[in-house]
């Protein structure tokens, strides 16, 4: 029986930082939990099944098996194109399609951005499609929120793993999802996201007969941070001056991140199938090593 | 026109205008014609960011509008068909850049921010009683003092007044009346928005419209269940308008979601999308909801739809905000319309 598994809340534990892993599905009972282990920039290579310590819901797990599989990735990327950011619109195209070019052969992407409501400008299509980018900006409101949780809301095949990827500088105006429900569904997603900063010097927006109402979070930066660090991602800054590059390295720096991420699957012992599952992932032996992950998933 | 120039235009035609217009034998059709080129005019000033004042004593789009609705008063005719399409345009334009006070209150000058001369009153001048001018003035009060920060949550309860400042305090003469302080005025403001809402919500024009405002005020008050019925109250009566349906049985799931009665949230969410199938803000407050469920499939087909099946038309919670300007092609169109004849459109 498939399990549909969502995961939630990010940890840190001792001196090994949970921040990013990612759960999903198999065709049995068996749990996968994907997690990328980092020392500084570099990938922590290496690592064998021992090396890991797994705890269901405080207990601890058998790791079964230990992979680094080249899993063919499903890639959402979400553009902000509100009027905070549509100033640098045609730049944004043209990291597009670069983003698109780093994809694999058996990678799918799809392409949403914010208008009146959030739009899927491109569908799903595989990757080395050459794309059509007509999309205008959109002013007066700015739904990353909405996007964030559209973009995670993916039914994942279970041979694939979903990556997000917004680009946005997190000033939301108008979403329906609030960042408090923002943060505690993204920790049940099987998404992994992250977001390229697109804050300041946003040029000269060509349409703004709606405005933003001035009481929109001060604090919505913070909180959507928060929420990305709960599905294992993170928020890069990219170099002001050097835009293009440095959004180019991050996205490879991400793919990167995602792609040699190691697989753990384990069958739970000892706790209730149902129910809330937190997953906690140390690497003990590298003490100084960041582990991303997932913190959890729902049993059925 | 290249942007310098289309960013002047408005002052050139305040500067110079009246004099065009009161020069020659047709100077009520003069007048009538740079009235409806300003709405124009301001509206290019919109979309170029330029609205608001970026200088003491400018007031920028606001002044272009009462300087024509000024040279349409001047004239001294019984105000007729185009007067009234005008008007419903140019409030339809400040919904749009949410220039709500200059809607109820007067647009400069020393006068208290007080209901009863700004422009919406001046269409009622001339359009006594009119349910879309009343409307216009009280959704501007209730959304200028909207107590919310972020959808659906209401902070700290009803806060009318902005962050407590440092001030002198002035102590009364003794006899002397005593003075409306400004959250007073602003509570007292409000309240009367409220109730003219209510009322009309009676009339068969603008009750779904005022129903809605009725309900979000409510439920940004945190009267969530008050703001669940009258919503629910708006949505029996909305007949065959299915925006008005769709908006107010959303406003009746975000509120009840703010009660914490999330099974009967999803329910009217629910409904609403049977009004609007596939419109975006209920399918993803009632994807959220069963997302938070665990009911991850249900949430996924939702979001999936919404974004497959996407409607081209407005999603009414997504304009909801800037008033009534989801029309302001329409109205703008019907004012052209109605121009006088011998008056190019």
């Amino acid at each position: 029986m498939n399990r549909s598994l969502m995961v939630a809340l990010s940890f840190v534990s001792g001196t090994a930082a949970v921040a990013g892993q990612s759960v999903f599905r198999s065709g049995t009972s068996q749990v996968t939990v994907s997690a990328s282990v980092r020392q500084g920039n570099n990938v922590v290579a290496g690592l064998k099944a021992e090396d890991f310590v797994l705890t269901d819901n405080g207990v601890p797990q058998r790791v079964e098996a230990l992979a680094v599989e080249p899993i063919p990735l499903d890639v959402t990327l979400f553009l902000d194109t509100s009027g905070s950011t549509s100033g640098r619109l045609d730049e944004m195209k043209k990291d597009v399609q670069g983003i698109a070019n780093l994809l694999r052969p058996d990678d799918r992407f799809r392409l949403l951005v914010i208008g009146d409501s959030v739009v899927e400008a491109v569908p799903w299509v595989a990757a080395g499609t050459k794309l059509s980018l007509p999309f205008e900006p959109v002013g007066g409101i700015s739904l990353v929120q909405d996007a964030l949780l559209m973009a995670m809301l993916h039914r994942v095949e279970p041979a694939r793993r979903h990556l997000v990827v917004g680009m946005t500088d997190s000033h939301d105006c108008g979403s329906v999802v609030t960042s408090a429900a923002l943060n505690e569904l993204a920790a049940r997603s099987e998404a992994v996201v992250h977001i390229v900063d697109q804050s300041g010097s946003a040029g000269e927006a060509s349409y703004r007969v709606r405005t933003c109402s001035p009481r929109a979070r001060q604090d919505g930066p913070e909180l959507i941070e928060s929420a990305v660090n709960k599905t294992g991602g993170e928020v890069h800054r990219s170099h002001w001056f050097f835009r293009s590059a440095s959004i180019l390295g991050n996205f490879k720096k991400i793919f990167e991140d995602f792609r040699s991420s190691y697989v753990l699957r384990y069958s739970p012992e000892g706790v209730s199938p149902s129910g809330w599952h937190a997953i906690t992932v140390t690497v003990p032996k590298k003490s100084k090593a960041t582990v991303r992950s997932r913190a959890g998933y729902y049993g059925s | 026109m290249p942007r310098a120039e289309r960013v002047q235009l408005p002052w050139l035609l305040m500067g110079n205008g009246r004099v065009w217009s009161e020069t020659g034998t047709n100077s009520d059709q003069r007048a009538v014609a740079l009235a409806a080129f300003s709405l124009d005019a301001a509206a290019e000033l919109a979309e170029l960011g330029q609205w608001p004042a970026h200088r003491p004593g400018e007031c920028a789009g606001v002044c272009i509008v009462e300087w024509a609705c000024a040279l349409l008063a001047d004239r001294g005719v019984t105000p007729g068909v185009f007067e009234r399409a005008w008007m419903r345009a140019s409030l339809s334009l400040m919904g749009g850049v949410r220039e709500w006070v200059a809607i109820y209150a007067p647009a400069a000058g020393a006068a208290p921010l007080d209901a009863g001369n700004g422009h919406a009153q001046h269409a009622l001048d001339w359009f006594t009683s009119d349910p879309d001018f009343r409307l216009a003035r009280a959704q501007a009060i209730a959304a200028r003092f909207e107590p919310t920060t972020e959808q659906g949550a209401a902070v700290d309860g009803l806060r009318l007044e902005p962050k407590p400042v440092t001030q002198l305090t002035v102590l009364a003469r003794p006899g002397a009346p005593v003075r409306e302080t400004a959250s007073v005025r602003r509570a007292r403001l409000r309240a009367s928005a409220l109730d003219e809402l209510r009322e009309l919500t009676t009339l068969d024009a603008v009750r779904g419209a005022a129903g809605a405002r009725l309900a979000y005020a409510e439920w940004a008050s945190g009267d969530y269940d008050v703001a669940e019925r009258d919503a629910l109250n708006t949505a029996s009566r909305a007949g065959t308008d299915s925006d008005a349906r769709y908006l107010s049985l959303f406003l009746a799931g975000m509120a009840t979601q703010s009660s914490g009665s999330l099974a009967r949230a999803e329910s009217h969410f629910t409904e609403a999308l049977k009004a609007r199938p596939h419109s975006q803000s209920a399918s993803l407050a009632l994807a959220a909801l069963r997302f938070g469920r665990g009911d991850a499939g249900a949430a996924y087909d939702l979001t999936e739809a919404s974004l497959t099946q996407r409607r081209s038309d407005d999603d009414p919670w997504r304009v909801f905000f800037y008033g009534n300007f989801s029309q302001w092609p329409a109205l703008r169109d019907a004012m052209r319309a109605a121009l006088p004849t011998g008056v190019a459109r």
